[in-house]
């Protein structure tokens, strides 16, 4: 018996209807998990950039006691920094708990992941105050070091903010703030804790 | 043929008994702009928000979050256009305890229910405690944009915490309220609230009740 090519035609046609919704369907469900239609594609998904980080470490930290006066006097810490991971990666939250001569000083950071913009925010709060210091630092990841930064007011004046953070290796990182009070020329490095894994 | 017509019965009984069932769950939940008075907190003459805390206001007030929870969500429809359709949905919920030497709290939400299509949807609420003013200040965090809302600020008066902050919706500026009551300790209410005239009426258009997971 010969099949006319029409016949053929429909059952290819019906063969496609059927088909063809079911991949439709799986793309979007494969899509669903990672969005990125309305972001810019051409920087790259960093929602993972802050994974190295879970975990507990020990942390030496050394604060300038009063930025921006000219002042070089550094207080010594010595404590731990838990990081944990919130939403499979895409946030985490540090609890940084230090004593030293001056005396015990605790902090949270809140990072959180933009997916449209693809930036990090740093979200702080010392145990003072009870209140997130606004705004966030934000920036992001390159090659292993992140840079992060804001605009904000401290003793009453304009001031731009920069956090830094350097993986040195697998079990080292390093923090770095500084303040700058003449639009970004120059920089004044008043926070450096430097972590050592002590567990994943 | 009577397999059949035993089954179809059968199925029709299931149908039946489980919209019985979410129509006896289903508990009504009042609609529309509500007068309700402000608690710690006002309207000044020059238009600012004041919150005070309650007398009793402490850290500890948020102590009996600590752990996990499913909850029950309802979600009206639309926001301050006299919708009285709600949206449920089902949530978990796992806060972490005391954190920053216990002046705070966090809690991580998940739902599958997304207003943003995305399959799932997942929430961070950072509590502090403020220890010179006795405020609390909520900041809720949405994992579609990964960014912190500016906080409601406010206490617990007896079991009910009621917090408040200005907020701006469809260009008009409005205040938002978040109340929780923890009178049962174990299946405690959350609720947010919209106001269009500083205070004076309120439109509740998500609510939820958590229950522990003991």
């Amino acid at each position: 018996m010969k099949i006319p090519p029409s016949f053929l035609l429909l059952i290819l046609c019906v063969l496609f209807v059927i088909v063809y919704p079911h991949h439709v369907l799986a793309r979007e469900e494969a899509n669903t998990s990672k969005k990125i239609t309305w972001q810019d594609t051409t920087r790259r998904d960093s929602q993972h950039d802050f994974d190295f980080e879970i975990g507990t470490w020990k942390t030496h930290l050394k604060r300038l006691k009063a930025p921006l006066t000219g002042s070089t006097i550094w207080v010594e810490y010595d404590g731990t920094s838990v990081v944990r991971k919130i939403w499979n990666g895409k946030a985490n939250m540090v609890e940084l708990e230090v004593d030293g001569p001056s005396g015990h000083f605790e902090g949270l950071n809140l990072r959180l992941y933009n997916p449209a913009s693809r930036q990090w925010s740093l979200n702080f709060a010392g145990s003072s105050g009870g209140t997130m210091s606004t705004p966030p630092t934000i920036g992001e990841f390159k090659n292993g070091r992140g840079e992060f930064f804001d605009q904000e007011t401290y003793n009453d004046r304009a001031i731009f903010v920069r956090f830094i953070i350097t993986k040195i290796d697998a079990r080292t990182c390093r923090f770095e703030q500084a303040f700058s009070d003449d639009g970004g020329k120059t920089w004044e490095v008043n926070w450096i804790a430097t972590d050592t894994l002590v567990k994943d | 043929m009577k397999n059949i017509k035993h089954f179809s019965t059968m199925l029709a009984l299931a149908v039946l008994l489980t919209l019985c069932a979410s129509v006896t769950h289903a508990q009504p939940v009042k609609t529309g702009l509500l007068k309700d008075d402000m608690i710690n907190a006002r309207i000044t003459a020059t238009g600012d928000l004041e919150i005070t805390p309650s007398a009793t206001s402490s850290r500890r007030d948020f102590d009996y979050l600590a752990g996990k929870w499913n909850m029950h969500n309802k979600r009206l429809k639309s926001r301050l256009s006299g919708a009285t359709e709600w949206i449920e949905y089902e949530s978990t919920d796992e806060n972490v305890g005391a954190i920053l030497n216990g002046i705070g709290n966090m809690d991580t939400f998940r739902t599958t229910y997304n207003t943003q299509g995305v399959k799932s949807y997942e929430g961070i609420t950072l509590r502090l405690f403020n220890p010179q003013t006795k405020l609390w200040s909520l900041y809720w965090v949405d994992s579609n944009t990964g960014t912190m809302d500016p906080p409601v600020v406010g206490s617990f008066q007896g079991n009910v915490g009621f917090f408040y902050c200005k907020d701006t919706f469809r260009d008009k500026p409005i205040l938002v309220m978040f109340k929780w009551d923890k009178t049962d300790k174990d299946n405690p209410v959350w609720s947010q609230a919209f106001s269009p005239d500083n205070g004076v009426t309120w439109e509740m258009n998500m609510t939820n009740v958590s229950h522990r997971i003991k």
